[in-house]
């Protein structure tokens, strides 16, 4: 069914006329095959305790299932990412039209997934909140021109995990640190992001100065320890469709 | 009375034309019930660790049928595992339920075996980032598993991670593993979604046709580590309206 002919796409009704193919082809155009969400994840290597370096650079939603890349050793599962097509290129005949997009920041332990990794939230609020700060997303599609979209912490989301715990009386103790609420699935987009056929599509982290994290080293660990891992993930919301017949 | 003729119905108004089999739409169908479906399945995590390609069914196992094809290690499955009748995921001939929106509840049980009285309980999160392998279970789990969807012979789909569809939990008054002004020195519980999370609504519905297998499951990619060994325990609950076939 095309999008144009079917009320069920509330969310696309707005963008129906968006062209997202050089050959004229729209928004309504298009044929719906699933509403899902895809994810991407990267990760930075923490030489210095709780030090996030200069100039940061990840790479999202640019390396495959099953290829090797984004900051891993070895080649992505599920766990990593939800993307089959890499360079941010999906096929001649699909186009996926993202609503909404979130982030999530958290701690691996090592960058081979064919071990078994530990992941933990961040284990300070404050370390958070500087980090999603200090971090901001940008996207190029094809050759166009790169544009940043804003901050991590404006795009929080899909975390989840609700505790009750009591992390006051000392540093030594935390219940980790969500990047928004457990309910918060990303925020709208307001123009939809769109995978073109055929078109790559970069998205990147991005970071300025160097900078440092409260720590916990109190409690002789760290916020971010020496040889760890700060892991990005980004969601992107939305519709896979495929392009008219004919 | 069809979903086409009355108003109530708005939620579902948006797929009237919505074929659900050849001939006969969303907007075709009688009203039955409004019901949520839940159905449960486990996995265990031997040592801590949940392996490569940890895969779960939901809805496979219908209400009575045994425990062992949803991952358990015997018994039958009752109404705390499921309210599904749909065996193999398949609706019978003149029903059909549409979903609309989804949520998933994660937990542990101590035994497998649904005939072995056993405790249910939270994932749990240690509070010391001091400890040794501090690890956060829930977290790991909802965004490790992602589910996916196959109807009949079609193509499967990956839909998201269990992070993305929270479920409602519980709301402790009191900070847990607090005693005499100290600070949580123990284990803490964890839920996927705050106390009045909202299920994530399905932008298209999810239809289980009459005489088609749905199958839903939930799947890992790369191994990981749980503070130890536990069986997981995942329920996915579907809520949405029961609906039986145009007559004639």
């Amino acid at each position: 069914m095309a999008i144009k002919d079917d009320a069920a796409f509330a969310d696309l009704k707005p963008y129906l006329k968006m062209t997202v193919a050089p050959n004229g082809v729209t928004v309504g155009d298009l044929n719906f095959v699933v509403a899902q969400t895809q994810w991407s994840t990267a990760l930075q290597t923490i030489a210095t305790a709780d030090v996030v370096p200069a100039d940061v650079n990840l790479d999202l939603f640019q390396v495959a299932q099953g290829d090797v890349g984004q900051g891993f050793t070895s080649q992505l599962t599920r766990g990593q990412t939800s993307w089959k097509d890499a360079q941010g290129r999906l096929p001649a005949n699909q186009v996926f039209i993202a609503t909404s997009c979130g982030f999530q920041i958290f701690r691996r332990d090592t960058a081979d997934t064919t071990t078994t990794a530990t992941e933990v939230l961040v284990p300070k609020l404050s370390a958070l909140v500087n980090i999603a700060n200090n971090l901001s997303w940008e996207v190029t599609i094809g050759d166009g021109i790169t544009r940043n979209y804003g901050t991590l912490a404006a795009f929080a989301g899909y975390g989840a995990q609700y505790s009750v715990a009591n992390p006051a009386a000392s540093n030594a103790f935390s219940a980790g640190a969500l990047l928004g609420h457990p309910d918060s699935r990303g925020r709208k987009l307001r123009i939809p992001l769109v995978f073109p056929p055929n078109i790559s599509v970069r998205i990147k982290v991005r970071g300025g100065n160097t900078f440092q994290v409260n720590d916990v080293s109190d409690a002789g660990a760290r916020t971010l320890p020496a040889g760890g891992f700060l892991a990005v993930r980004q969601f992107l919301h939305g519709y896979l469709c495929t392009m008219p017949v004919g | 009375m069809a979903v086409e003729e009355k108003s109530i119905f708005e939620e579902l108004a948006p797929y009237a034309k919505m074929v659900v089999v050849p001939g006969v739409t969303v907007g075709n169908l009688t009203y039955s019930n409004q019901q949520d479906l839940y159905s449960t399945a486990v996995f265990n995590a031997a040592a801590g660790v949940v392996a490569a390609n940890t895969t779960m069914q939901f809805y496979q196992g219908a209400l009575g049928e045994s425990a062992i094809q949803q991952g358990y290690a015997g018994g039958t499955l009752s109404l705390a595992q499921t309210n599904s009748k749909f065996s193999k995921g398949q609706a019978p001939a003149n029903q059909v339920y549409i979903a609309t929106h989804a949520g998933f509840v994660v937990t542990t049980i101590g035994d497998r075996d649904l005939s072995v009285l056993s405790q249910e309980s939270l994932l749990q999160q240690q509070s010391s980032i001091a400890a040794a392998g501090s690890l956060c279970d829930l977290y790991s789990v909802s965004q490790n598993f992602s589910w996916d969807l196959t109807i009949g012979a079609g193509i499967t789909r990956t839909i998201g991670t269990l992070s993305e569809y929270t479920f409602p939990g519980s709301f402790a008054v009191t900070d847990e593993g607090v005693s005499a002004g100290a600070p949580a020195t123990a284990s803490i519980s964890s839920q996927n979604g705050s106390p009045c999370a909202d299920m994530k609504r399905l932008q298209v519905p999810l239809v289980f046709p009459p005489l088609v297998k749905v199958q839903i499951t939930a799947q890992n990619g790369s191994p990981f580590a749980l503070i130890g060994a536990q069986n997981v325990q995942i329920q996915m609950v579907l809520r949405g309206y029961l609906m039986t076939m145009p007559v004639g």
